[in-house]
């Protein structure tokens, strides 16, 4: 499931919710455990806020990542993002899924980041480019194991590697929340109702950032298909 | 879906549709509409082919953290502030107040934007200025209404006295409704203190002339107001001497030519009559020289003129000024002088010519 862009979030009613996040296999735990470890740690135990963090952390970081493109800010947003969860515990009231409540905060960070480097455009962090096979030889171990495994379809590699950049280049003109919106349905396999809670808006304004930023990649990736 | 599909809403369908958004009857619907209209077929494989290649992106959460030691050092990072936090004893309110908390917040806040610090600090040093100017005149050149010596006689103020009072050390105010001018002297040393008087105060006109006469030492507003509220005295020697002096040597034209306006009814005294024609004669700026011109004119129309004649210097200056200025103005009216001269010198020819 690591690293995996194939996970599907359930149907999320508050009472029943599964946690969609959980990332570790037999882990995988309903919201009533969640509910559990949240009144603990409400109530002051460390312990079970760390295992709050650890269920839901992969994903906040990976979306981290793939929105911001830079290990660097995904870091601080992740700092960022936990530090004000674990501050705010207390207010969090059970009205929503706690994943809901997280991506509440974590999108907010992320949409801050993005507005941000857009008005500072001389803070530019390095551009992500993807990984070819000459630049996999640059790789440490682990490094070269994950990229291995992920890339081992060649098709694939070589499709990704050609037009990587372009795609690249495509999702960085769409605005902050369209990209947030796409990279949550389309990479994160969030529902658009999920998006529309996390943003603290309406399905519907989730459904139109996606086809507006469907349009959009549409129009940029044209010659590419 | 509430609204019923068709070819008008089929795209956005096939965008739900192709990111995985529909489920059950709507998918079977969009499945079953593409069957049957080959334009909306095509915009179903559009929208499909468009999917597949933004799933062919290697996301950059793979390259950058394939290994996720990315996100153990996040972990790591995250329970260690955790205990930093525990660790902190709670503040009570009244710490936010702390100077340490601010330096903090203004660290974090500056250090990554210069732009913003070098627009501080130059507030900051412009505040500091500021305060410390005010804070200098309250303590060494106190206002009125602080502890401080306030004469109503006012004591002979020395030459040394003179040369220490500042810039900001002469008020002027005109009054409404009177043609006297309320004056405010700050004299720094050797005991700061504070005159207040009006130009009919021997002192105050002293030193108003003293300022007048000072170009260098003062603003030119101040030598300005200093010209006005003296004009209803210009036939004070002391006076006329300092506004003559203005006249010679002000660098503000504005300055000599508000001299020689406040000089006009002192003009018959020699020391004037000669700075005037002096400015005619060699003031750079020709609203000066036009201003002395027709102050000479309005002085030979004057009752008392001919028994206040003009000397050899005066018509040798018109004659040069007729053929030499500048400005064609000064040497059209240099010419109407002379003729108006030479008309006076046959008018009163049995008793003599006053020009060679």
């Amino acid at each position: 499931m690591a690293g995996s862009p194939e996970v599907e979030t359930l149907p999320n009613s508050a009472a029943t919710a599964v946690a969609p996040l959980a990332v570790s296999g037999p882990s995988v735990l309903s919201a009533a455990d969640d509910r559990t470890l949240i009144e603990r740690a409400q109530a002051g135990d460390r312990s079970a806020f760390e295992l709050l963090v650890q269920r839901y952390d992969r994903q906040v970081l990976r979306l981290a990542l793939n929105v911001l493109g830079s290990a660097e800010d995904a870091r601080d947003v992740y700092q960022e993002a936990f530090l004000k969860i674990y501050r705010n515990l207390h207010r969090f009231r059970f009205e929503c899924a706690f994943y809901t409540w997280i991506y509440r905060i974590v999108t907010n960070i992320c949409l801050d980041h993005m507005r941000h480097r857009r008005s500072h455009p001389e803070e530019q962090p390095p551009v992500f480019r993807t990984v070819s096979s000459e630049d996999r030889r640059d790789l440490d171990f682990f490094d070269r194991q994950q990229a291995n495994g992920t890339h081992s379809d060649p098709e694939r590699e070589v499709l990704g590697h050609e037009i990587g950049q372009k795609v690249e280049a495509a999702l960085q003109a769409l605005s902050p929340r369209e990209r947030i919106v796409f990279e949550m349905r389309h990479y994160q396999g969030m529902k658009l109702r999920a998006i529309g809670e996390a943003l603290g808006t309406t399905e519907e304004t989730a459904k139109n950032s996606l086809f507006r930023a469907t349009r959009k990649l549409r129009a940029q990736l044209e010659g590419l298909r | 879906m509430a609204e019923e599909l068709n070819c008008g809403n089929f795209e956005d369908r096939a965008i739900l549709y192709a990111a995985g958004e529909l489920i059950g009857p709507d998918s079977a619907a969009i499945e079953a509409h593409a069957q049957q209209c080959a334009n909306c077929a095509a915009v179903l494989s559009r929208e499909i082919s468009l999917r597949k290649t933004l799933g062919a992106r290697v996301q950059p959460a793979d390259t950058l953290d394939g290994s996720e030691l990315l996100l153990a050092r996040c972990r790591s990072e995250l329970f260690e502030a955790l205990d930093d936090a525990a660790a902190k004893p709670k503040r009570a309110w009244h710490s936010v107040l702390a100077p340490w908390r601010w330096v903090g917040a203004f660290r974090q806040a500056f250090v990554f934007h210069p732009g913003w610090s070098a627009a501080a600090l130059l507030l900051a040093g412009a505040l500091a200025g500021t305060a410390a100017h005010e804070w200098y005149r309250q303590i060494v050149l106190p206002v009125p209404g602080t502890p401080v010596i306030t004469v109503s006689a006012p004591a002979p103020i020395t030459e040394q006295e003179l040369e220490t009072i500042g810039r900001d050390g002469v008020r002027v105010q005109a009054q409404t409704g009177s043609p006297t001018a309320k004056v405010e002297l700050q004299v720094r040393s050797p005991k700061p203190r504070v005159i207040q008087g009006t130009p009919d105060d021997a002192e105050i006109r002293r030193v108003l002339a003293y300022v007048i006469g000072h170009g260098g030492q003062f603003d030119d507003s101040v030598r300005l107001q200093s010209i006005d509220a003296l004009r209803p005295a210009a036939d004070d020697p002391q006076v006329r001497e300092a506004m003559s002096q203005a006249l010679r040597h002000d660098p503000n034209p504005a300055v000599r030519l508000r001299a020689i306006e406040a000089l006009r009814g002192a003009d018959s005294a020699p020391d004037v009559q000669s700075a005037i024609l002096g400015a005619l004669s060699d003031d750079d700026n020709s609203g000066v020289r036009i201003q002395a011109l027709n102050t000479l004119m309005e002085r030979m129309r004057s009752r008392e003129f001919p028994s206040v004649p003009l000397d050899n210097r005066a018509v040798s200056i018109l004659r040069d000024r007729m053929h030499n200025d500048s400005n064609s103005y000064i040497r059209s009216r240099s010419a109407d002088a002379l003729g108006q001269l030479a008309s006076m010198d046959e008018d009163s020819a049995p008793s003599g010519g006053r020009h060679p």
